[in-house]
């Protein structure tokens, strides 16, 4: 892939999490005990051979830079292109100016150094393993100034709540409207926008369309409006949008099911699609004498000596002797002590799950525990 | 730069006892501990002392060594201040020669060391499982200002005949040194870990690589020479985990050692990481039906059926109803449906075909190295 396309992941639309994202980014949230989300739409550059990757970072910075760093691990070539973390200085002082067209115009100078073509957008919050490389070239095939890329999916009454609907009529968006969960089939848009640059110009220097706050809805008026050519990519592969606390449970367990994985994995004998993420050097699990554990993941670094079942178990957890863990996902470097009983929680990094505690969700309604909470 | 101490690892030699594991791979490249190299050993202990040149002597296969090694990024050794080299025979206005012995292989490389120049060098072996760093031997032979200071491993006494044996007096000064002896006086194993003063050794390896009848081997030719000219030589007792892993039967125990308590790898590593290859592999998932108990398992392995007291690395899949017992799983390994693998070691990308066996009696260890060949229409 030409270094002349420049992929930019957006943080600005990521939806609220609840507890999880009080104090981290959607894209830094842990997912499936190994990755961050963000690592799925940075992978999608990576496998698509982008060398400029950049994050429009809105808020939690902190949360950021920890997973993402210098961003070289999701590079092909660590002298083409380059790799930026962007924020928006004026939003600091100033919160209404926080918009992600604000923060893009503040450091368009990432456009100009790439000499960039076409800009490709991705959220963090909606999962897929998406080949960009035909979408750019539709894109460029038939000389576009907008590509929306979207799914067609059957349940969209209950989820993509954050996404907007498409209607398009000879591969043209017509209509490009916020779901509003009324039906269940519909081209949800999966926020992955691929923009020639000449049309991302005009977007930013445009006071009018500015004053609108967001890209999307940038998007919307150009379509309402017709003053673009703005055209639909249907993409049919794995797909899921993060839009609230109970779906980021809902498929982080779905995927224990190995039918749904294979999906997000795209790991058929012919084709291997890596998902890249920040590497620690922990070891290897160490199961002890008394694991008994069934349908989890479990990340390396982990000690697993108690009962572990339908579970997510991060890196450098601790469950000693005796400790029964059922349902949950335990995030990063928390320690569970024997005798305690764990079900249907979601327990944040570095925890302590004393030898006495009993921690018991129901399946409709996960317990979450704040990270650095000891509980007795 | 001018460094206190450069590292040269000896990582040339092919391990023919460890059978067909060597057969495409130099031994240092061999898997251990479900995801590691055995080289990232010592190279980890070097970047833990904080050595910032390390050049890395091979010969055989030395491609997929190469390849692995790189610029020393996996163990952080490709700073701005750091340098990790691969060193190989090369073709010089003399002609081209293979290193003849593990001191010819120092001397062919001299002009590098000269251009460090390095107050000491560090020599030691690509394929031994230890953890540690080398600050307290350093400080050690910089205190004693000897020519030579020798890590040391206590043996028992009655295994001492296997290995080149140091006779010391009280003050750890060496006095003796047996290769092999029949009837050893002392049960200080040699680790093959020295630390030389560079201008010291510089003028041995000179004069031995003149030296017709030499063998260029560090243990039988410039330790004895050293010693009968009188330079102050130490001993330096290192009395952590040590394991040197030349048979299969040794790689096995080295691998099982990680499960048990005093040698997992927190009790032999207190606290150093060993840094190796982090795969880009999916999550470690252990199936509805499986079991799995008292094993190492790195991300990327699929665990369907049983498995206890095995070390298994990453991309293995153990599929339902399979069984796994005191064995080695090596990168990609797959056990089919209803297969038994007991008290095994079984090469990388080996298959085990549905309810094959592969196992030999218990106290036996038996290689099993299997690959199912794509078809290329």
């Amino acid at each position: 892939m030409s270094s002349k396309v420049v992929g930019i992941l957006n943080l600005y639309d990521s939806p609220n999490l609840g507890p999880l994202t009080e104090t981290r980014t959607l894209g830094s949230t842990s997912f499936l005990g190994r990755f961050a989300l963000m690592d799925f739409s940075l992978s999608c550059f990576t496998n698509s051979g982008f060398n400029n990757i950049n994050i429009l970072v809105k808020d939690n910075f902190r949360s950021v830079s920890k997973h993402a760093g210098s961003l070289k691990t999701w590079v092909n070539n660590t002298k083409l292109g380059r790799q930026n973390i962007l924020i928006n200085e004026k939003g600091i002082r100033n919160p209404k100016d926080n918009t992600d067209l604000e923060c893009l115009l503040q450091n368009d100078w990432v456009l100009y150094e790439a000499k960039a073509e076409v800009v490709v957008i991705m959220p963090a919050h909606i999962i897929t393993q998406m080949d960009l490389r035909p979408v750019i070239e539709k894109h460029l095939e038939k000389d576009t100034d907008v590509t929306i890329v979207y799914s067609h999916i059957h349940n969209a009454d209950e989820t993509f709540s954050t996404s907007n609907i498409l209607k398009i009529a000879d591969n043209k968006v017509v209509s490009f409207r916020k779901n509003n969960q009324k039906a269940k089939e519909a081209n949800v848009s999966l926020e992955t926008y691929v923009i020639g640059i000449n049309t991302l110009q005009r977007i930013l220097h445009n006071a009018d369309l500015l004053k609108l706050k967001s890209l999307k809805k940038v998007i919307e008026a150009l379509v309402k409006n017709k003053s673009a050519r703005i055209e639909g990519y249907e993409y049919s592969g794995y797909c899921r949008c993060v839009d609230t606390f109970e779906h980021f449970v809902e498929y982080s367990f779905e995927l224990l099911d190995n039918n749904v994985s294979k999906q997000l994995y795209g790991q058929t004998n012919d084709k291997f699609w890596p998902i890249y993420t920040l590497t620690h050097n922990t070891q290897p699990t160490l199961y002890g004498e008394h694991a008994k554990v069934k349908n989890s993941f479990v990340a390396n670094g982990s000690k697993v000596d108690g009962t572990v079942e339908n579970s997510i178990i991060s890196r450098d957890v601790v469950i000693a002797k005796g400790a029964v863990i059922k349902n949950s996902i335990i995030f990063t470097g928390t320690y569970v002590d024997a005798g305690a009983k764990i079900n249907n929680c979601v327990i944040d990094k570095y925890c302590h799950i004393a030898s006495k505690a009993v921690i018991e969700g129901r399946k409709t309604s996960l317990v979450y525990i704040e990270q650095g909470k000891l509980v007795k | 730069m001018s460094e206190k101490l450069v590292a040269m690892i000896l990582a040339g030699g092919k391990g023919t006892r460890l059978e067909a594991l060597t057969k495409k791979i130099a031994k240092p490249a061999v898997s251990f501990g479900a995801k590691y190299r055995i080289i990232d050993f010592p190279l980890s202990n070097c970047a833990n002392s904080g050595i910032n040149t390390v050049g890395v002597l091979m010969q055989y296969e030395s491609v997929g060594l190469e390849q692995y090694i790189g610029n020393g990024g996996k163990w952080g050794l490709n700073g701005v201040r750091s340098l990790t080299t691969t060193l190989t025979p090369r073709q010089t206005e003399e002609g081209l020669s293979w290193f003849k012995g593990t001191a010819d292989a120092i001397y062919c490389n001299i002009d590098f060391l000269d251009q460090c120049d390095s107050e000491n060098v560090l020599i030691l072996s690509g394929d031994h499982i230890y953890s540690t760093t080398f600050d307290e031997m350093l400080r050690q032979h910089e205190e004693s200002n000897a020519d030579c200071t020798i890590a040391v491993y206590q043996v028992p006494i009655e295994e001492a005949s296997r290995f080149g044996i140091l006779v010391t007096d009280k003050k750890n000064q060496i006095v003796e040194f047996q290769e092999k002896p029949a009837h050893p006086i002392s049960n200080l194993a040699s680790m093959g870990i020295y630390i030389f003063k560079y201008k010291t050794l510089r003028r041995y390896l000179l004069d031995d690589a003149k030296n017709e009848k030499s063998s260029h081997d560090f243990g039988k030719d410039i330790i004895p020479t050293m010693l009968k000219d009188g330079r102050k030589m130490m001993a330096y007792v290192y009395d952590g985990y040590w394991k040197d892993v030349g048979t299969i039967a040794s790689l096995h125990q080295a691998n099982m050692d990680l499960l048990h308590e005093g040698t997992t790898l927190d009790d032999i590593t207190h606290g150093n990481r060993i840094y190796s290859e982090d795969t880009n592999s999916h999550p470690q998932y252990i199936g509805a039906h499986a079991s799995v108990k008292h094993s190492l398992i790195n991300q990327g392995a699929i665990i369907l059926g049983d498995v206890s007291e095995s070390v298994i690395s990453n991309e293995v899949v153990v599929y339902e109803n399979a069984k796994v017992i005191n064995s080695v799983l090596m990168t990609g390994v797959k056990i089919r449906k209803g297969a038994i693998v007991r008290n095994a070691v079984l090469a990388p990308g080996s298959v085990v075909g549905e309810n094959e066996e592969v196992s030999a009696p218990d106290g036996e260890v038996i290689l099993y190295s299997k690959k199912v060949v794509k078809s290329h229409e």
